[in-house]
């Protein structure tokens, strides 16, 4: 009789151990299933430490046939690996695109999670003004995973 | 603004993602992209503004606002001038720069207002000929307290009291009388002060007007004294100008012993000009240096311009030794000793500029004359030696006309020089360490023309510092150097680096630019100004030949009235004993002066003078004027020969009363 009682305690127990493993692979895959939806997500500092978000840039004035640069450090604050391509949109006036080139010396290398990686940008100003004196528009970073 | 836009998926997806993940239990990466978004904003300069400046700080005075002006395309089109000096913003009308110039000075002279303290905003707008308009920006100025104050006299005491009440006061400065003033100096005793932060003038009534001479018969034995020592680590601009610092003559002076007109110590943007050193002082006439124990800051350093100045007759054979007498006109020198720290690296970061360096001194539309060097530089000075005309050097010790002083055991030597478009009637270039350019000069010298001679040291961790290195000779005229143009000795040392070409961007050096000229600093018109003014003499017997002699003022207000008639009676030129004088019978027929234009009545010609034997040339005005066309004054002298002689002097004076 005690025998059993043994063996229905230690069968309870085993199947609390099975149980609690079972629950503990549901929670490993509810995080892993967090995983499933992975977002590229990077962040752009004016400093190494990234403390100083970057929203805007302004050039100032730049000399016709001039290149000015920017630098800022560009951090990967996902989970993925991601790499990152330079667009821009928005230009006021709507011809400054033709005469403005905004370019950076990213060389395309995968940024692993946690990377900082410093990043000029630089601004190239037409050799003649084409009737722009002040301008702005967007930069687009598109982050992909 | 930064926004983030995530790629949206469709449930049925995820679901599906999620099942197959459920079954596999591994880790599924999928494709999902951000977006950073960064606003970006500027404007396109089309016009470039640089060495911008002032002259004057003086309230009621006439100031010069300055600023150089670069077309990025096309050309310089207009400028338009605001400032709110009448207590009002108010943008002048657009004034046009002259035709098909892509670089020029945009100069607009106003009186500035008498308020004192007040603070003064003044900016410039500039287009091309695209008219794509560009801004200088709001610069500020701060009017000084108060005009000058007058001193009593000419002497120690006097000048001194009149700084340290005009200082006590926030004044703008101190005027000294006209008169042959006993300057009684001796050693320590002498015109000291720091200048104030809002700046300081010290202004005589002009060259031969304002004489402060050193005693000559109550010392035995002088020491070595400075009549005017003036530091300005307060970083306020100083300004000496009208006064001439004779010396004690050569009757009490001692080997290594001698006197100094003015000590330049670290002063930041200051000017020397229109005045006269002489009288056998023996040391220098100027010394520049940013010395600690003479009161300086050797890293603040020490900037400025000495322009228009005379120097002659400092040196005394009597007193000269190799070792210790100097007898210089300019004297410049850093720190003292050796400081690798301040010694300047690249000779690139310094070549053609001014602006933004701690040390940097220019030497510009000077003459020298019985000079043991007209000037001389060590202790890692930077320097420019342009314009100038120098017509003799001492006999008793041949060497440089301009000097880039060797490294030597008591420490380094000269860093930097540029010598160009000087006329150098007796001696030539010298180097002895550093580097520099020597360009367009005009040399008759009685021996060499280029002495580059590797420094006198034998210290083996010296170089590069003490090595001649980064040298650079060309398009100079050599009219006579009877030992051969060029003399290169390594002194038993390294051999001395240098190029008989311009440096070149494409040698891996810069393609050179001189730096503006006149500098900035000169555009001031607080003297007359005698631009142009060099005389040169034949070889005994020929002739010496110029087409025309012709006054002009210039200025703005371009206007002015008086209630007393301005007169220029006569306009002297001797040559020796040969007296060519011109009668001008120059007056306002009203009381209207007009600036800006060659007054016609007194363009004055004369040609093919000639010269028997080496003869002194005198030039001398008189009349009576206002003062602001007397400090507007210059003599341009057109078409000068080529020939020049082994001696020669000119002398410059003026009778002219002010009003």
């Amino acid at each position: 009789m005690k025998l059993r009682r043994i063996i229905i305690l230690v069968s309870a127990v085993a199947v609390l151990v099975v149980a609690a493993a079972w629950a503990v692979s549901y929670i490993t895959f509810l995080n892993t299933g967090n995983l499933l939806k992975p977002e590229g997500d990077i962040g752009v500092y004016s400093d190494s430490s990234c403390t100083n978000e970057v929203t805007s840039i302004n050039w100032g004035d730049v000399s016709l046939g001039t290149t000015k640069n920017y630098t800022t450090y560009i951090k990967n604050k996902g989970t993925v690996n991601v790499v990152i391509s330079l667009n821009t949109t928005n230009w006021n006036p709507s011809n400054a695109k033709d005469y403005i080139q905004l370019s950076w010396d990213y060389d395309g290398r995968v940024l692993h999670p946690g990377d900082v990686l410093e990043v000029k940008f630089f601004l190239q100003a037409p050799s003649e003004s084409h009737g722009i004196t002040s301008f702005t528009f967007t930069a687009v970073i598109a982050v992909n995973v | 603004m930064r926004e983030k836009n995530r790629v949206q998926f469709s449930k049925t997806k995820l679901a599906t993602l999620a099942l197959v993940s459920l079954l596999s239990f591994s880790v599924i990466v999928i494709y999902a992209v951000t977006q950073t978004m960064i606003s970006n904003y500027g404007s396109l300069l089309a016009i470039t503004f640089s060495n911008a400046g002032i002259t004057s700080t003086v309230p009621s005075e006439p100031c010069t606002f300055y600023v150089y002006c670069t077309a990025l395309s096309g050309n310089l089109s207009h400028f338009i001038f605001g400032t709110n000096n009448t207590g009002s913003w108010v943008n002048d009308t657009a004034v046009a720069f002259a035709k098909g110039v892509t670089s020029a000075w945009a100069n607009i002279t106003k009186i500035l207002n008498s308020t004192a303290n007040m603070k003064v905003q003044w900016n410039v707008w500039a287009n091309n000929t695209d008219n794509a308009w560009s801004a200088l920006g709001t610069q500020t100025l701060t009017i000084s307290a108060s005009s000058l104050i007058e001193a009593k006299s000419g002497s120690v005491r006097d000048i001194q009291d009149a700084i340290d009440y005009a200082i006590s006061i926030g004044a703008a400065g101190v005027q000294i009388p006209a008169g042959n003033w006993l300057f009684d100096a001796n050693g320590n005793t002498h015109v000291s002060f720091n200048v104030p932060s809002n700046g300081f003038k010290i202004q005589g009534m002009g060259i031969n007007e304002t004489i402060l001479h050193l005693a000559d018969a109550n010392e035995s034995s002088a020491s070595t004294t400075i009549m005017f020592q003036i530091t300005g680590t307060s970083g306020g601009m100083l300004e000496i100008t009208g006064i001439t610092f004779r010396g004690r003559g050569d009757s009490n002076v001692n080997i290594g012993a001698g006197d100094v007109g003015i000590a330049v110590v670290s002063c930041r943007d200051f000017r020397i000009h229109h005045c006269r050193f002489d009288g056998k002082l023996g040391r220098d006439g100027i010394q520049v240096v940013a010395i600690s124990w003479m009161g300086g800051n050797e890293a603040f350093g020490c900037r400025g311009v000495i322009d228009h100045c005379q120097f002659a007759d400092i040196f005394v054979a009597k007193a000269f030794d190799r070792n210790t007498g100097w007898q210089y006109g300019v004297y410049v020198g850093w720190y003292a000793g050796f400081n690798p720290d301040l010694w300047v690296d690249d000779v690139w970061d310094v070549a053609g500029k001014y602006d933004d360096l701690n040390f940097s001194i220019y030497v510009e539309d000077c003459t020298f004359s019985e000079v043991r060097h007209a000037i001389v530089c060590e202790h890692g000075g930077v320097w420019v030696f342009r314009h100038n005309n120098v017509t003799s050097i001492s006999d008793y010790y041949t060497s440089g006309s301009v000097d880039h002083h060797p490294y030597r055991s008591y420490g380094d030597g000269s860093r930097w020089g540029e010598a160009y478009e000087n006329i150098l009637m007796d001696e030539g270039l010298w180097i002895g360490s550093g580097g520099g350019l020597w360009f367009n000069n005009t040399i008759n010298s009685r021996q060499h023309a280029y002495s580059i001679i590797q420094g006198e040291t034998s210290d083996p961790n010296c170089y590069p510092r003490c090595a001649v290195q980064d040298v650079y000779i060309w398009n100079n005229t050599v009219i006579n150097a009877p030992g051969g143009a060029w003399y290169i000795s390594n002194q038993g040392r390294i051999d001395p680096v240098y190029y008989t070409r311009a440096p070149s961007a494409e040698q891996g050096e810069v393609d050179y630019e001189p730096y503006p000229y006149p500098h900035p600093l000169t555009l001031s018109g607080m003297s007359s100004q005698y631009s142009n003014l060099g005389f040169n003499t034949t070889q005994a017997g020929s002739d010496y030949t110029f087409n025309s002699l012709t006054l002009l003022a210039t200025g703005s207000p371009t206007s002015f009235s008086y209630n007393k008639v301005a007169k220029l009676l006569m306009f002297d030129i001797t040559f020796g004993n040969d007296k060519r004088q011109s009668v001008v019978n120059w007056e306002t027929s009203a009381s209207a002066i007009s600036l800006n234009e060659i007054w016609p009545s007194i363009l004055l010609t004369y040609q093919k003078v000639g010269i028997a034997t080496c003869t002194a040339v005198q030039l001398m005005l008189r009349g009576k004027i206002p003062r602001v066309i007397w400090k507007n004054l210059a003599v341009l002298i057109h078409n000068i020969g080529k020939n020049f002689g082994p001696k020669s002097h000119f002398f410059v004076q003026h009778l002219v009363d002010m009003f």
